[in-house]
C-alpha cells in the first residue's frame, strides 16, 4: 500500500485531525527508526543505554528548571536557597535529591554506554561521527557535573571548583589567562559562580541538546541497531531505513516491528529508572556542607566519586600531566578509534596480526611492563599497578600457548585485538583508581582502611 | 531559459557576479567574526575586580610568640617568626591552591587535598605539590604593624624582618 492509497488523495485528508497530526508530525518522528529488527529490542543487546541515559538528562532538565525557580547564583543567597530547599519549600529536599542522584546516574550511564558501544563495535563506519558526537556528550556531561558542583556555594563546591580551575591554569602559558576568563576574576568568588551558573543552566545543555538530537538521528540513519556482519560492519545498503530493515530481516530471517515498540520498550525502561531513581532521592538525602569558606580546606576534599580517580592521578603526577595531558590523551584516544584499524575492536587482519607477531609482543610488552612499571613505581603509585599487571598477567596467558580444546578462554583472549587490551586497562584503572579514590583514601590523601572507623 | 554559454552578466550588474558577492560575503564574516571574538573575549574579561587588595597587614610584631608559626587564614598567609626575625610564607598550596595548615607537633605544613607537607621555611618535604611556598615580601609599617605584600614574592631566606 503506498501512501496515496492510505491516505486517500492529495488534499482530501487535509481536514482529518488524525491525518494533520500525522502530518505534521511526520519529519519528527523520524528521527527514530521507521522499522526495527525484532532480536534487536531485547534488554540484552543494549541493555538500553542510550535510552536510559536520554532518560536521565529528561530528569536533569525538569528538575533543573524547577530548581531554578528558587535559586539565586549569588554569594551567600545561592546557599541560603539551599537551606531553604532543605527545610522550608515543599519536596525541595526531594527535587534536589533526585537531581543529583540523575546527574550521578547520568556520568555512570553515559560510560557504560561508552563501554558497551565498543565492546559490541558499534563505533565501525558508518557510524563513526556518532561515536565522536557520544565521546563530546560524554565530556559535556563531566562539564555538566564540575558547573552543577559549585552552585550550592558550600565547602565541597568552593574547593571542589578551586582545584578544577588550578588545573586549568597549570597549562602552561594560556592556563592562568584561562582561568582568569572562565572564572572572571582571580579567585573562585561572585563573578566565577554566576559564569558556572550560565554554563550549567544554558549553554552546556543547549549544546547538549543539540548534540543529542544529531546522535539519535544519525543513530537510525547510520543503521541503528541492525545485525553486524562477521567483520562488524551493520548490514546496510544505502541510508534508507525501511530498506536496510527490510534487507537486515531478511538476512536474518526474521521479522521487523515498528518503532512504536521500541519506543514503548525504551519509555518502560526510563519509567522503571525514574521509579529507582526517585527512591534513592527519598532514601539517601542530597549532602549539603557548610557555607563555602575560603579561609579552611576541609581535610579530606573529596571530589564526587567520578572525579576522584583524577584526584588519584593528581596524587601520583603534576596538575598538567594527570588533569591535561592525560585526560587529553584519553579523549584524542577515544575519538580516534573508528579511524584506525590498529585501533579497532575486531578481529581484522591487521588488528591481529601484531598479535601474533612476537616482535611486536616483545617490544609492546617491554613498553608496558618495564616502561609503565618503571614510572608508576618511581611516583609509589601501587594501586595504579594492579591493572597494568593483571593485563600482562592475561596477554603473557593468553600467548603462552594454544589451548588443547579450542574453545577456552585462552583461545578467545588470543583473538583479541590490541584496542581491547587498551579499552580494558583504561577501564580497569579508572574502576581502581576511583574506587581507592573514594574508599580508601582519608586526611591528607593518606591510605586508610574504610572498616576502620 | 537563459541560453548557459552566454555571458554571465545579462542579468547581474558587472560589478557583482556571484563569485564577487560569494568572496565579499565571506570575507566581511570574517572580519565580524574576528572583531566579535576579540571583544566577546574582551567582554569576558572583567576591568574592575572587588577582590581584597594585595597589601595586608598582620598586626603588631609582638602579637607572635618567638618560634611560632602562625596561619592568618583570612588572607591566606603563614606569619612566621624565627630567631633570625619574621618572615610571611603563602598558606595556598603551590600544587592545586588548597589552604594548608601547620601541624605543631610535626613541625610541618601539610596540605589537606593531595597530601603535600612543606617544611616551616617553606621548602617542599613530600607530596605532589611542584614547588617551595612562596616567601612574601614582608616589612613594618609606619604605624608599627607588620606590612605583608601578597602579590610579591622574595627569594627564601633572603629577607628577615627585625624589630
Amino acid at each position: 500500500m503506498n501512501r496515496e492509497q492510505f491516505m486517500g488523495k492529495p488534499n482530501e485528508h487535509l481536514h482529518s485531525p488524525f491525518h494533520a497530526v500525522d502530518r505534521w508530525t511526520d519529519d519528527f518522528r523520524r528521527i527514530m527508526a521507521a522499522r526495527v529488527l525484532e532480536s534487536r529490542l531485547g534488554f540484552r543487546k543494549t541493555w538500553y543505554l542510550g535510552a536510559l541515559t536520554l532518560g536521565t538528562f529528561t530528569i536533569q532538565v525538569c528538575t533543573g528548571l524547577l530548581l531554578m525557580l528558587y535559586y539565586h547564583p549569588s554569594i551567600p543567597q545561592g546557599y541560603a536557597d539551599m537551606k531553604d530547599l532543605e527545610f522550608v519549600i515543599s519536596s525541595g529536599t526531594l527535587l534536589r535529591s533526585l537531581h543529583r542522584w540523575s546527574a550521578h546516574a547520568m556520568v555512570f550511564l553515559v560510560f557504560v554506554h561508552m563501554a558497551k558501544v565498543f565492546y559490541r563495535a558499534a563505533y565501525r563506519p558508518p557510524r563513526e561521527l556518532n561515536w565522536v558526537l557520544g565521546v563530546c556528550l560524554l565530556i559535556l556531561t563531566l562539564l555538566l557535573s564540575y558547573t552543577g558542583y559549585l552552585l550550592p556555594w558550600d565547602q565541597l563546591s568552593y574547593w571542589g571548583t578551586t582545584v578544577g580551575a588550578n588545573i586549568m591554569s597549570s597549562i602552561p602559558w594560556l592556563g592562568p589567562k584561562l582561568r582568569f576568563y572562565i572564572l572572571g576574576g582571580h579567585t573562585v568568588n561572585a563573578n566565577a559562580l554566576l559564569r558556572f551558573y550560565v554554563l550549567h543552566t544554558m549553554i552546556l545543555p543547549l549544546t547538549v541538546i543539540s548534540l543529542i538530537g544529531i546522535h539519535l538521528w544519525r543513530l537510525h540513519k547510520d543503521g541503528g541497531m541492525y545485525e553486524v556482519d562477521d567483520q562488524g560492519r551493520p548490514l546496510l545498503h544505502e541510508h534508507d531505513t525501511q530498506k536496510n530493515a527490510e534487507a537486515a530481516a531478511q538476512l536474518a530471517g526474521e521479522k521487523t516491528l515498528s518503532y512504536g515498540d521500541l519506543l514503548f520498550r525504551e519509555v518502560t525502561a526510563i519509567e522503571a529508572l525514574a521509579v529507582v531513581l526517585f527512591s534513592m532521592g527519598l532514601i539517601w538525602v542530597s549532602p549539603l556542607e557548610q557555607l563555602a569558606n575560603p579561609m579552611h580546606t576541609p581535610n579530606p576534599a573529596k571530589a564526587p566519586w567520578y572525579f576522584t580517580g583524577l584526584q588519584e592521578l593528581l596524587h601520583y603526577f603534576p596538575p598538567f600531566v594527570a588533569g591535561i595531558i592525560l585526560p587529553g590523551l584519553i579523549v584524542g584516544g577515544l575519538i580516534f578509534i573508528p579511524f584506525s584499524p590498529f585501533f579497532d575492536n575486531v578481529k581484522t587482519r591487521q588488528a591481529i596480526e601484531w598479535f601474533h607477531h612476537r616482535a611486536a609482543r616483545w617490544a609492546i610488552g617491554a613498553v608496558l611492563i618495564v616502561g609503565m612499571t618503571a614510572l608508576l613505581i618511581r611516583v609509589h603509585a601501587w594501586d595504579a599497578l594492579l591493572p597494568l599487571w593483571a593485563i600482562v598477567a592475561l596477554t603473557s596467558f593468553a600467548a603462552g600457548g594454544v589451548d588443547k580444546r579450542g574453545n577456552g578462554l585462552r583461545r578467545w583472549l588470543q583473538e583479541k585485538p590490541i584496542s581491547f587490551w587498551i579499552m580494558t586497562l583504561f577501564l580497569m584503572e579508572a574502576v581502581v583508581l576511583t574506587a581507592v579514590g573514594t574508599f580508601f583514601r582519608g586526611p591528607g590523601w593518606a591510605w586508610v582502611w574504610p572498616w576502620r572507623g | 531559459m537563459p541560453d548557459p554559454e552566454a555571458p554571465k552578466s545579462t542579468d547581474e550588474s558587472p560589478e557583482m557576479d556571484r563569485r564577487r558577492f560569494v568572496k565579499a560575503g565571506t570575507s566581511s564574516l570574517a572580519i565580524a567574526g574576528v572583531g566579535a571574538f576579540v571583544f566577546g573575549f574582551r567582554y569576558l574579561s572583567p576591568n574592575v575586580l572587588y577582590e581584597p587588595s594585595p597589601v595586608i597587614s598582620v598586626g603588631k610584631p609582638e602579637h607572635y610568640r618567638a618560634g611560632s608559626v602562625t596561619l592568618d587564614a583570612k588572607n591566606g598567609i603563614f606569619v612566621v617568626r624565627t630567631a633570625d626575625g619574621f618572615y610571611a610564607l603563602t598558606a595556598v598550596c603551590t600544587h592545586l591552591g588548597c589552604l594548608t595548615v601547620y601541624k605543631p607537633d610535626t613541625g610541618e605544613i601539610a596540605c589537606p587535598c593531595h597530601g603535600s607537607t612543606f617544611r616551616k621555611d617553606g621548602s617542599a618535604l613530600a607530596g605532589p605539590a611542584p614547588r617551595s611556598l612562596d616567601w612574601l615580601k614582608m616589612w613594618i609599617g609606619e604605624d608599627g604593624n607588620l606590612m605583608v605584600d601578597r602579590s610579591a614574592s622574595v627569594s627564601p631566606h633572603s629577607e628577615y624582618v627585625s624589630v
